[in-house]
């Protein structure tokens, strides 16, 4: 009897020094898998402007009707981004835009904490989605 | 005469000489065409469209332009045709930028469409990219032609169907690209029939340019507001956002035409234009904001005291015949019957409104509408008068397609180079002020009646020869169609009395001019003999007591402003019911802010005859009402008929029949003149214009005011881009006088006239008989209006650097 709780105790004290499975989230975070649909993200060029031309084709692919691109002209006469927003209430994280998109401006983000105190703030604008804050995890075959 | 045969095995009929698409189309039988525009003739420049003959495989046939022949058995999708569709669509990608997710077209090209109906995922050619011209300078229309696949429908819609040849090929061979002689912006009648002609991307819409996508607009038709032919159009609108105007395509599914007002004159009704927010009132103490309760209120009251006082004959309206078909039976029931007004006009359909009542007297039965369909049936289209393509900018293209039939003759008599007068087969020029007295003694000598003067060809200016022609086609056997082309601000009755009287002889009588919904008015009875020159006259008479303004603006639509302020001021009611604020809102006593054709439901008539039912098809502002709810609130609210006047009497006896007008006030000058409806003053036509009115020393020049392509009407004024378009005032001199007067394309001259000067830009026409000139865009130009006269077809001018004196 007091052997069994013994061992008991001696296999928790060993587990009590060891490098812990755990991660304090959300001081730490982990990097997600490299195939994680988080929230989709604008990806910017060289000048930190967004690659996206405006062309409107996710918009007309996405299932959930949260993306609402609108153009404008730029000063050479070609169509720019005027404003991009995407309703994240909505996203269904299919990824439907990032396959149809064909200058690759878009892709799904690393970011999974959208927990938001208003409903308005899942209203995201260009700006808001260029950013991602998650990093992701550097699997095989990626640098 | 019908051709048998067979497309993928579906026996189908074509008429004799139709091509093998249209059996095709016949038999519901895909085939893809990319160069082809069932608008204008085929020219083979893809070679999309073949087919093959199973009774000769291997020979590839191009359908759109090869006839169909009797047992022909052709089929369309063997491994062959498809593989050399697929060829085909591979190397005209070679030139092609692949820029769709940027283009304007993407979504509608059919380019795109084709590539991916072929599954073309490779580009395996290349070639060192030739040079194309990009145009983003010109006005309304952007021209990219590295998107070009040289299919050649801009090319030949502009030439066959618009009669320009703006656009044309340049080079040779592997070089060719499409543009305009000597690589200049476009400087066109901008119908924009070459951007609905383009396949792909190259020519596209600029205020449609990068605004949203096609797959997002949805198609609500209705009729164009900018002239009386009630052109069919779809707004494209995304959601409540108007995008842009197309047309719908017809019975055959070709599309339609519009001209540059219906395609490109939108903003006039969205967007651009700051409509009033709510009515508003002025008296004693000034200007104010009203509610619609007291704005109703004051109008029923005062309407109630004047009409009360002096009966309703001392009241007028003029109507810009924006109304719908019911509205109009509203307008008329409240003005004639309940009211007792007598004097209904409008200023800018007056000329076709004077035209129809003429016709009206003067035929044993009211003119039969003429369809476009008529027209183009017609062998001799005789036009009298110039300017009929500038009131109707779609005749353009439909007389071209008229002239295009075989033996087909275009008769035009006009004082001035019109579009079609520059197009007839049989032009007849008459000196500007001589064409009523060239009408009067042509339809006397037609008549077999003997002419005082004989017709003296040679005082008006006239071909001998042309004329013996001119009489020989009007008595020969083809069928005659008769256009009356009313003049800008003249009265004359010479024309209509033309064509009435070969009303035995003609088939169809077509008079021009009207506005949007003119002939529903005239038929809802709206209307009557009297217009705004007598009306003008009894104001200062202090007859008329009050203006009823229905859309229609006296200080911007007829000549001299200063007469009409003055006249205006004298009234004791001026109520301005209209959609925009125009110059005289703001004069008004009360304004009340209207809704746009397009944003109510109703009927309208076309000058043509097509009746059409429109919906309502955009959100009103929130501030205005319609017409014939304000007028039917008036009515309710003013109650019992005004008290029993010798006015009410007057329009008691008509009530029932819309053609009797109402007896015109005794001792007007209406009545005094011959037939209810002579001039004020004492003088024909003809004195008017050449006999007081020659040039002089001192004003060399005769002007002649003349419609515009780009609109004169309240909706066309009101439109940014087409007010882009005309850039103001404009007058057209003949080269050599332009040239002696060593002045500079589009240079800002000084007209005068003895009434006024005016700063106008100039331009020059090797057509024009010199010593005339043209003066375009005045209404709506407070200073154009001021350098002319009403009732006189031209003004005696000088026109030079130098302010005038
Ligand atoms: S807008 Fe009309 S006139 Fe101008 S180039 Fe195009 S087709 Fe020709
Ligand atoms: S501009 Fe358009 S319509 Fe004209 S030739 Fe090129 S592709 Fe054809
Ligand atoms: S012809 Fe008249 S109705 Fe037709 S599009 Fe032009 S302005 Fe509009
Ligand atoms: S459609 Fe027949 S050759 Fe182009």
């Amino acid at each position: 009897m007091g052997k069994a709780l013994l061992k008991g105790l001696l296999l928790t004290l060993r587990h009590f020094f060891r490098k812990p499975e755990t991660i304090p989230y959300p001081e730490v975070k982990r990097p997600v898998p490299e195939r994680f649909r988080g929230r989709p993200v604008l990806l910017s060029g060289d000048d930190g402007q967004p690659l996206c031309v405006a062309c409107g084709l996710c918009e007309r692919v996405c299932p959930s009707l949260c993306i609402a691109v609108i153009p404008e002209s730029g000063e050479d006469g070609v169509r720019r981004l005027g404003s991009y927003r995407l309703d994240l209430s909505r996203c269904s994280f299919c990824g439907f835009c990032v396959e149809a998109c064909p200058v690759g401006a878009i892709r799904m983000g690393g970011d999974y904490e959208l927990a938001v105190y208003r409903k308005e703030e899942l209203i995201m604008d260009a700006e808001g989605l260029q950013r991602e804050t998650v990093k992701r995890e550097t699997g095989p075959g990626r640098g | 005469m019908y051709v048998k045969l067979k497309i993928n095995g579906i026996e189908t009929t074509v008429p004799k000489g139709g091509t093998i698409l249209a059996a095709a189309k016949a038999a519901s039988v895909y085939i893809p065409t990319l160069c082809h525009d069932p608008r204008v003739a085929p020219t083979g420049a893809c070679r999309l469209c073949v087919v093959e003959d199973r009774r000769r495989p291997g020979q590839l046939i191009p359908s759109c332009f090869t006839p169909a022949r009797d047992g022909m058995d052709i089929v369309t999708d063997s491994p062959v045709v498809t593989a050399a569709i697929r060829e085909q669509l591979k190397l005209i990608l070679i030139n092609h930028p692949l820029d769709c997710p940027v283009c304007d077209k993407a979504g509608e090209c059919v380019l795109q469409e084709l590539v991916i109906r072929y599954g073309i995922v490779e580009a395996p050619y290349t070639l060192e990219a030739p040079f194309r011209p990009v145009d983003r300078e010109s006005p309304l229309i952007e021209r990219d032609m590295t998107r070009c696949v040289l299919c050649g429908r801009c090319v030949r819609i502009c030439a066959e169907l618009q009669g320009k040849g703006e656009l044309e090929f340049m080079r040779r061979g592997y070089g060719t690209y499409v543009d305009t002689d000597g690589s200049r912006a476009l400087d066109c009648d901008f119908c924009g029939l070459c951007i609905s002609a383009c396949p792909v991307g190259a020519l596209t819409d600029k205020l449609f340019k990068n605004t949203t996508r096609p797959w997002k607009l949805e198609r609500r038709e209705t009729a164009c507001l900018h002239c009386g032919l009630d052109c069919r159009i779809y707004l494209n609108m995304e959601g409540e956002i108007l995008r842009r105007v197309t047309a719908p395509p017809d019975k055959d599914g070709a599309e339609e035409l519009l001209c540059v007002r219906g395609r490109f004159g939108w903003r006039a009704a969205a967007g651009a234009v700051r409509r009033p927010p709510g009515p508003w009132l002025r008296d004693a103490r000034g200007r104010r904001d009203a509610t619609w309760e007291e704005a109703l209120d004051f109008a029923s009251r005062r309407l109630a005291e004047i009409a009360g006082e002096r009966g309703g004959g001392a009241v007028a309206v003029l109507t810009a015949d924006l109304l719908t078909t019911e509205e109009a039976a509203v307008a008329r029931g409240f003005f004639r019957t309940f009211l007792g007004s007598h004097d209904i006009a409008s200023l800018q359909a007056a000329g076709y409104r004077r035209l129809m009542d003429q016709l009206d007297r003067m035929l044993p039965s009211p003119p039969p509408p003429a369809s476009q369909e008529d027209l183009l049936a017609a062998d001799v289209l005789l036009v009298l008068g110039g300017g009929a393509a500038e009131w109707h900018p779609v005749l353009k293209p439909l007389i071209n397609r008229y002239r295009q039939g075989e033996g087909k003759e275009l008769i035009v008599i006009s004082s001035w180079p019109d579009y079609l007068f520059e197009r007839a087969t049989l032009p007849v020029a008459v000196a500007p002020g001589h064409l009523e007295g060239f009408m009067a003694e042509l339809q006397a000598a037609l008549e077999g009646r003997e002419v005082a003067s004989g017709l003296d060809a040679s005082r008006r200016g006239i071909d001998v020869g042309r004329l013996a022609r001119l009489v020989s086609l009007l008595q020969g056997q083809g069928e005659i169609a008769v256009l009356v082309v009313p003049d800008l601000y003249a009265r004359g009755d010479a024309r209509a009395a033309l064509a009435a009287s070969l009303h035995h002889r003609v088939q169809r009588i077509l008079p021009l001019g009207g506005q949007f919904n003119s002939r529903g008015a005239l038929s809802a009875g709206f209307a009557s003999p009297r217009d705004f020159q007598d009306i003008l006259a009894d104001i200062e008479m202090g007859r008329i007591r009050s203006l009823y303004l229905i859309g229609e603006d006296p200080l911007e639509d007829f000549p001299d402003p200063q007469r009409v302020r003055a006249a205006l001021s004298r009234l004791d009611l001026l109520i301005c019911q209209a959609p925009y604020a125009t110059t005289a809102a703001e004069a008004a006593h009360v304004f009340l802010p209207t809704v746009l054709p397009w944003e109510k439901e109703g009927s309208v008539l076309a000058v043509t005859g097509q009746r059409r039912h429109l919906r309502k098809v955009m959100t009103a502002p929130p501030g205005a009402r319609g017409d014939g709810e304000i007028l039917e609130e008036l009515r309710r609210m003013m109650g019992d008929p005004p008290a029993n006047l010798p006015g009410r009497v007057a329009a008691v006896g008509e009530t029932g029949s819309s053609g009797s007008p109402a007896a015109p006030p005794p001792g007007s000058p209406a009545a005094t003149a011959a037939g209810g409806r002579g001039f004020p003053e004492d003088r024909t036509s003809e004195a008017n214009a050449v006999g007081a009115e020659a040039p002089s020393p001192a004003f060399p020049f005769l002007l002649v005011p003349v419609p515009s392509l780009f609109g004169d009407g309240l909706v066309s004024r009101q439109s940014p881009e087409l007010a882009g378009l005309k850039g103001g005032l404009g007058v057209v001199m003949n080269n050599d006088d332009f040239a002696a007067l060593n002045l500079k394309d589009r240079e800002t001259v000084w007209v005068a006239t003895p009434y006024g000067a005016a700063p106008a830009r100039v331009r020059a026409l090797a057509r024009i008989r010199p010593g005339t000139a043209l003066l375009l865009h005045a209404p709506g130009n407070p200073e154009g209006l001021s350098l002319l006269r009403s009732d006189v077809a031209a003004v005696p001018a000088a026109i030079g650097r130098k302010e005038a004196p």
